[in-house]
């Protein structure tokens, strides 16, 4: 066998998709971000979309997502990405247009955005990148932060009766008429980061059909944030992030 | 203001200035209005509803959960090149600052109505100027400006409705039109202006080629967004809004004279103060006093100049507005030190009448002269 | 010539489109005009007032403390704009409900009974067209005609059968309205 035997395009198993920008990411090693920015990327280009997709980057780790992602990007205020959706969406209905948030932008600062846009049921994909905690800000307590979890504003862990209830907003969004397709995945494994991209392809979809708002919530590590490496993460997540945010879908119309 | 009136043969309406505000909107082909309902600005969003412009123009009319949302809405259509605006009054404007900075960090053109109501807080619904400070001075984070239009008569809620959206296309800002209470609900004449198309993509590309439609192959990909996180960039970016405002300062200045020419004395106010103090002006012209009547119409860019002018001019000024005295500080850095300038204010959604203008002009300015 | 009016009343009855009519009837008449309507809550029941002006010459203030006429349709209307009404001007109110009427000397005053007339003859729906036949008798400012051409563009082509009947209410409200003093 000879090397031009090997590289054949007939036996290729793997390649970067092209959408994929060729630049080194500011995600610490063991992120998801990562992951989940690749899997948009294979599908907009399977989906042969590039020239049709506007991305809405938040206020958090993933603000720098058009640097990655070789498509127009609008980068939002802190918890707005679904309302810049919501007037891109509406004055260019012929595109693809989906935000990329965390748990804080979506399920604390924006959640009024969340709701009313997913209940509106307006032709956009939220990906939701859940790891209770605000990562960019050096690890203070968020939203979706467990009961007992430690963080830099719950140094002794999240108690209820100071701090509430962690919030299940994707459950919550899966009670809207406004939604069409609500689900929760992770990209810890082989196996889970293809049912995640099977979701978020269904998605994008679905946006593209104008069924109404899907919401593709994906349980995430923050091995930084938590303390722990990239593989101690995995497991700790595992371990009490799945019970508390089950994964699977919540509804699909 | 009235050229539109030379341009077509349009019938002379009558209507509110907010109803004016969403006639002129759907004509010059605005793409998209997001909105919040609040008194006394909500007859802008329900006559757009009433008008239905997605079935003609194509014009896209949203009522959003908060004016928080209704100015992000306007940013990300903005972001995509098109025509957008919201309207609401003074507590909703507040609201609304954070995503006027941001829109003015990412360089978006658009255009917002502010029908201002008496503050602080939740205030009163009656008309005010209180938010002068707020629009003109940069009411959000950062070092920004607005370009910001005063219109005075219904005609002016209409033209400068056209106006504010060429401005602010024009200089990649977003543009404010601050009226009032009492412009917003009065009812007067108008001639509405022309229909224009909606841009088409192809020229949106052209107009706005940093639109985000979609990354194309002939082109690298665009990004909205006023995040630079190397100071060096952030100062550029600064530098690059300041020479902005500065050529805005040099070729936008509108204001309108009355009764100037042969003036001893001048008022300086905007809005409706403006019009009460036109009638303070013929009162006294009534009784022999030469004074004239200077009305910003753009209050930034400020008419410093002529303002300067008047200053060596006159031997008196007086600026009348229905605040606590803003505007007034503007004057006085343009007249800087030549002439004494007087300021008469009423707060809380009152109008001051003409008369009240007069007695002031009388006892502060003119005897104040004399001293 | 210049008609500076305020008009004055509970809110419902009919305040705001009287002063509407006005304006149209103006604008069909070629004046300049201006009409400014105090908003908020008081339309909901309580005192609503409109000022109404027109004029041969370009419009300065829109918003004024005092008036050539006043149209006064309730007995707090009546306290708040009596003496807002320019020595040498015209009040003109329903006494319907009064207690306390009018007293100045210097300006003329004028009665009309359009509420007692209206629930009399079952024309509530008119009644502010009865009172604007009264001021159009006293303070002939507009043509009927441009009354009449002034309703048919504000008001829906559904409701344009309406206006042979609001034609007859001001013929109604000329007769009806009286000189006090």
């Amino acid at each position: 066998m000879t090397t031009n035997d090997i590289i054949n395009p007939a036996n290729l198993v793997y390649d970067q998709p092209k959408i994929l920008n060729d630049v080194p990411m500011h995600y610490c090693p063991g992120c998801s971000h990562g992951v989940v920015h690749k899997l948009i990327a294979e599908i907009i280009e399977e989906m042969d979309m590039q020239d049709k997709t506007i991305g809405i980057a938040p206020v958090g780790c993933s603000v720098f997502a058009y640097k990655y992602l070789d498509i127009d990007w609008q980068q939002a205020s802190h918890g707005r990405a679904p309302a810049v959706a919501t007037g891109i969406k509406r004055l260019l209905p012929d595109r693809l247009v989906f935000t990329y948030q965390g748990d804080g932008d979506l399920a604390a600062i924006g959640t009024a955005e969340t709701i009313h846009t997913a209940n509106r049921g307006e032709n956009i994909t939220i990906i939701f990148i859940n790891n209770g905690i605000y990562g960019m800000t050096g690890g203070q307590m968020a939203p979706t932060t467990l009961n007992g979890m430690k963080s830099s504003t719950s140094p002794n862990g999240r108690t209820v009766p100071l701090n509430g209830h962690p919030l299940d907003i994707t459950k919550l969004l899966a009670q809207l008429d406004g939604t069409c397709y609500v689900t929760r995945q992770s990209v810890h494994t082989v196996a889970t980061v293809r049912k995640a991209k099977k979701a978020i392809r269904k998605a994008f979809e679905n946006s593209m059909s104008n069924k109404g708002t899907s919401v593709v919530e994906i349980v995430s590590t923050c091995n930084s944030g938590w303390k722990l490496s990239p593989s101690q993460s995995n497991d700790w997540m595992v371990e009490n992030m799945f019970p508390a945010y089950p994964l699977g879908d919540l509804k699909d119309i | 203001m009235n050229d539109s009136k030379k341009q077509h043969n349009e019938e002379v309406r009558l209507m509110k200035g907010n109803e004016a505000i969403a006639h002129a909107a759907i004509r010059c082909g605005c793409d998209g209005y997001f909105g919040y309902p609040i008194t006394p600005q909500s007859e802008i969003m329900e006559t757009l509803m009433e008008l239905e412009p997605w079935n003609t123009t194509g014009m896209v009319v949203l009522q959003a959960e908060s004016e928080i949302a209704s100015i992000n809405m306007v940013y990300g259509a903005a972001g995509c090149g098109k025509k957008s605006m919201t309207s609401s009054s003074s507590p909703g404007v507040s609201l609304m600052q954070e995503g006027i900075s941001y829109l003015a960090g990412a360089e978006l053109p658009c255009v917002i109505v502010n029908v201002m109501r008496g503050g602080p807080g939740l205030g009163t619904i009656q008309p005010s100027q209180a938010d002068y400070f707020q629009t003109v001075k940069g009411g959000g984070h950062g070092d920004y400006k607005m370009i910001t239009l005063a219109p005075a008569s219904v005609q002016e809620m209409a033209d400068h409705t056209v106006l504010a959206f060429d401005l602010a296309f024009k200089y990649r800002t977003p543009t404010m039109v601050l009226a009032d209470g009492v412009i917003g609900q009065m009812m007067e004449k108008v001639i509405l202006p022309p229909y224009q198309p909606r841009m088409t993509e192809e020229q949106i590309i052209e107009i706005c080629p940093w639109a985000t439609l979609g990354k194309t192959a002939n082109r690298k990909p665009n990004y909205i967004t006023s995040l630079a996180l190397l100071s060096e960039d952030m100062e550029k970016l600064n530098m690059r809004l300041q020479t902005r405002y500065r050529e805005i300062e040099k070729n936008e200045v509108l204001y309108e004279e009355f009764s100037c020419q042969d003036a001893n004395y001048l008022i300086v106010a905007f809005g409706t103060c403006a019009r009460v103090c036109q009638k303070t002006v013929e009162m006294a012209r009534a009784d022999g006093i030469k004074v004239g009547l200077l009305r910003p119409i753009t209050l930034f860019p400020f008419p410093t100049k002529a303002i300067g002018e008047y200053g060596r001019q006159t031997k008196g000024i007086l600026t009348v507005e229905m605040n606590a005295g803003q505007m007034v500080e503007d004057v006085r850095l343009a007249v800087n030190g030549a002439v004494k300038v007087e300021f008469y204010g009423r707060m809380g959604g009152i109008v001051p009448s003409a008369d009240e203008v007069l007695e002031v002009l009388k006892s502060k300015v003119i005897i104040s002269t004399f001293e | 010539m210049k008609e500076e009016i305020i008009i004055a009343g509970f809110g419902g009855q009919g305040v705001l489109s009287m002063g509407k009519i006005l304006a149209y009837s103006g604008l069909m008449q070629g004046k300049e005009v201006s009409w400014i309507p105090s908003y908020g809550p008081e339309q909901r029941g309580g005192t609503a007032n409109v000022t109404v002006i027109l004029s041969d010459e370009r419009i300065s203030s829109p918003v004024l403390s005092t008036f050539d006429t006043a149209i006064v349709l309730n007995q707090p209307s009546l306290e708040r704009f009596e003496n807002a009404v320019k020595p040498g001007g015209t009040l003109i109110f329903d006494g319907n409900g009064f207690k306390k009427f009018p007293t100045r000397t210097d300006i003329n005053i004028y009665r009309i009974d359009a509420t007692e007339y209206a629930y009399a003859n079952n024309e509530s729906k008119t009644m502010n067209m009865i009172i604007l036949g009264g001021l159009l008798k006293v303070r002939p400012i507009v043509l009927v005609e441009n009354v009449l051409k002034g309703l048919k563009k504000s008001l829906p082509d559904r409701h344009h059968h309406l206006i042979p009947m609001n034609e007859k209410a001001i013929q109604i409200g000329m007769g009806l309205i009286k000189k006090v003093n």
